[in-house]
């Protein structure tokens, strides 16, 4: 009812107008009016995504804060103001420092291969390995399975004694690889079962985009003798730029973020090897009941993503510039 | 109408927002339902909460279903939930909320996080009594383990200790088997790698499984209840630095060392891969939660099992009992709360079917029946029931607590190699000072 009130609204002007000064264009006035109409019944199309977000994100993100300066229980109990204890906490608390250093081994393990690795099947799925639809199958695949069935396919691999990688290794006379059970090794398996897991999506984002290059720059780059190589390096790779940046950016940023498969596959462990920032806001949070103390682990997190994501921006910028 | 042209369209955008506007009215009238079940609890039954998937929810389901029908007009509405932190974070929530389930399972290790805090309210001993429930019927023990500060807060519905299972035709193989067909006491730390050894040689493979890598309480059930053997002292309680008899906890350690030589037992094998390897057949003996049963019966004809051989010189079972609570609630009607008593003891007296999941049930009653004296293994180890190592009684340790998974993960690490014993010790020490001067959320 408002936008039709509205729209009557801003049609007297537009005449009073009119009638007072110069003629204006009548087809930009008509246009002015169909958008402002446009946009105030467009706000009514809006209302709800806006109502959900504020509910479900603006709200939470503003009452965590609030929460990160309080001592909140999960049990209700206590929630008196702390001020700073809990950041103050935070920045002593080794396991915390360990759960950060995991999550930053485990992003540059994984943001390479999930970069280079796509993009190389990529280009050899778009120069035309033959079986094309083979190969965007079983890449794209793994990344349509929920996390859970991803996991428990590899807990399987992993296992000692009778796993396939294990049981391979002791029939050929080989000893035993204990892939989850030492630090190093089980980070190792986690990144690949990430990197198995979740290379498909930006293959596919690769080969849309090496899809997109137009056919006249290669017969152009042939004409003038241009080989493979130098095609490749010359054409292929700087037409899809922005893609490879957008794609570091959301690796990288998902790779931060990486809680289920360790939750599922290593729970943290051993000893806390694996254990990531999520993981720890989540022991903190939901299993110690510490939602103060976790929601200023958090913040801190968040805040250092933010930091991340603008160098990352700023340094990408000067690079495509 | 007809006339319209819009009307023609297959989907205009009145019929959108309409069908929008139709499904909100929808939504808020469930929710509104939805409210009143959960207030309106005289008429939507007595709800309770467990945490028991597998056949153990099988169990539990047919129990509750046996007293539904023996209780006139009794009507319950059960919900599992799945086991581990996530359970008892929704426990937590929904008693600190009020609006809390009427009954709940919980692991009597957690009461001291639960009791103090306010989340539980204590049993009427009178209205127990009605129903036939009393303290005589329960070991003294378990009864204790219920109490807070002088009130019952629980009423366990068994012990569910940490025991030996063995595959009697391969310790038969083995030589293990005494002239009545059992294992052969095992009573020192030497004896338990002799017969793993033999066992290996049994099986082809190896002797024990123990699973026991990235999970998040196998270690410490297996170090908690060795301990308790060694009758060695402790001190942890809140306010004090925690104190361990270091000696007898790095025999503990060393011994587990020695037996995960990779022959008499697996050195890192996870749970599910434990479970595996011992119902193929790969191994003959198994370090485990009695709650397993029913997945070793299924695989093994002739299964044995025994109370945690006592190889340092006191007998000890790690344990712990399921039992049932109530959780706070905003309010409680004299109707609601005498139908969950009724559900309470009913279940109680059905026990005998939960005796078929592998647990000893706390109700001497049923304990004490010909029924359960026929199960086997069963009974084999019910004598654990008598000596329970639980785990101590401060509000961070218990059942699905980080307490478990740190120490789990210290002393897996111990175990496989990866620290010394004595750095694990140190270890588990400031790991539990930390907990201990940590403020208590509960």
């Amino acid at each position: 009812m408002s936008s039709l009130t509205s729209s009557n609204e801003a049609q007297a002007p537009v005449a009073a107008g009119g009638a007072s000064s110069a003629p204006p264009s009548r087809s930009r006035s008509a246009g002015a009016r169909a958008r402002s109409v446009q946009g105030r019944s467009g706000a009514w199309f809006v209302l709800p995504f806006a109502a959900a977000f504020a509910m479900f994100l603006i709200w939470p993100i503003l009452s965590g804060l609030w929460m990160s300066f309080t001592n909140q229980s999960l049990t209700g109990s206590g929630s008196e103001f702390a001020g700073l204890t809990n950041y103050t906490e935070a920045l002593g608390d080794a396991a915390l420092w360990q759960a950060l250093g995991n999550t930053v081994i485990f992003t540059v393990l994984t943001a390479v291969p999930l970069v280079v690795l796509s993009f190389v099947l990529a280009y050899l799925v778009y120069i035309g390995l033959p079986g094309q639809w083979l190969w965007r199958l079983s890449f794209f695949a793994p990344y349509l399975l929920p996390v859970s069935v991803a996991v428990a396919i590899w807990q399987w691999m992993f296992q000692p004694d009778f796993g396939l990688f294990n049981g391979l290794l002791l029939r050929a006379g080989f000893a035993q690889i204990p892939f989850l059970s030492e630090g190093n090794l089980a980070m190792f398996s986690v990144v690949v079962v990430t990197v198995w897991w979740t290379l498909g999506f930006n293959f596919l984002l690769y080969l849309s985009a090496l899809n997109n290059i137009p056919d006249h720059l290669y017969e152009a780059a042939s004409i003038d003798g241009a080989g493979p190589w130098r095609r490749l390096f010359s054409i292929t790779i700087p037409m899809i730029n922005r893609t490879t940046v957008m794609i570091i950016m959301l690796q990288i940023l998902a790779s931060l973020k990486v809680f289920e498969q360790i939750f599922l596959l290593t729970n943290g462990g051993p000893n806390g090897a694996t254990r990531s920032v999520l993981e720890y806001i989540y022991d903190v949070g939901f299993t110690g009941y510490r939602l103060g103390y976790a929601s200023a682990i958090s913040y801190l997190f968040f805040a250092l993503i933010i930091v991340i994501s603008i160098v990352q921006l700023r340094v990408m910028n000067r690079k495509s510039a | 109408m007809g006339h319209d042209p819009t009307f023609r369209t297959p989907v205009s955008r009145r019929s959108i927002l309409q069908g929008l506007l139709g499904a909100g009215g929808l939504l808020a009238a469930g929710g509104s339902l939805a409210g009143c079940s959960t207030s309106a609890t005289t008429a939507g039954g007595v709800q309770l909460w467990d945490l028991f998937q597998g056949a153990d929810g099988v169990k539990m389901r047919s129990m509750i279903d046996a007293v539904r029908s023996s209780v006139s007009g009794l009507s319950v509405r059960p919900v599992t939930l799945a086991w581990g932190s996530p359970y008892y974070t929704k426990l937590a929530m929904s008693s600190a909320s009020g609006k809390a389930p009427q009954t709940a399972i919980m692991h009597v290790s957690r009461l001291a996080g639960y009791a103090p805090g306010g989340l539980l309210e204590p049993f009427d001993l009178d209205l127990l009594a009605e129903q036939g429930i009393r303290e005589e019927d329960f070991a003294p023990a378990v009864w204790k383990s219920c109490q807070y500060e002088g009130q019952l807060y629980a009423v366990p519905l068994d012990t569910h200790p940490f025991i030996l299972f063995y595959n009697k035709d391969l310790a038969k193989t083995a030589g293990l088997l005494g002239p009545d067909g059992n294992l052969t006491p095992i009573e020192t730390p030497e004896a338990m790698i002799d017969a793993g050894t033999r066992m290996a040689e049994a099986t082809g493979a190896q002797g024990i499984s123990f699973g026991h890598v990235t999970d998040t309480g196998q270690s410490w059930r297996l170090f908690w209840g060795l301990y308790g053997q060694t009758g060695g002292d402790y001190s942890i309680s809140v306010g004090s630095p925690a104190s361990i008899d270091r000696d007898k906890a790095r025999e503990v350690i060393e011994f587990v060392v020695r037996l995960m030589d990779g022959t008499a037992m697996a050195a890192t094998q996870n749970y599910p891969g434990a479970i595996s390897a011992f119902t193929s057949g790969q191994t003959g003996m198994i370090f485990s939660g009695e709650w397993e049963l029913p997945a070793y019966a299924a695989a093994i004809p002739n299964l044995g099992a025994v109370p945690m051989p006592t190889m340092f010189g006191t007998p000890a079972s790690y344990a712990d009992s399921h039992a049932w609570v109530l959780p706070r609630q905003l309010e409680r009607d004299e109707e609601t709360t005498r139908r969950t008593y009724e559900l309470v003891a009913g279940i109680l007296k059905q026990s005998g079917t939960w005796a078929g999941a592998g647990h000893i049930p706390a109700y001497a009653p049923i304990r004490d029946t010909p029924e359960y004296a026929a199960l086997t293994p069963q009974t084999e180890y019910a004598g654990a029931g008598d000596n329970p190592v639980f785990d101590p009684a401060v509000w961070f340790a218990g059942a699905g607590t980080e307490f478990q998974n740190q120490m789990s993960q210290v002393l897996t690490g111990a175990f496989t190699g990866a620290t010394t014993p004595d750095a694990a010790i140190d270890s588990l020490l400031s790991r539990i000072d930390a907990m201990l001067l940590a403020p208590n959320p509960t």
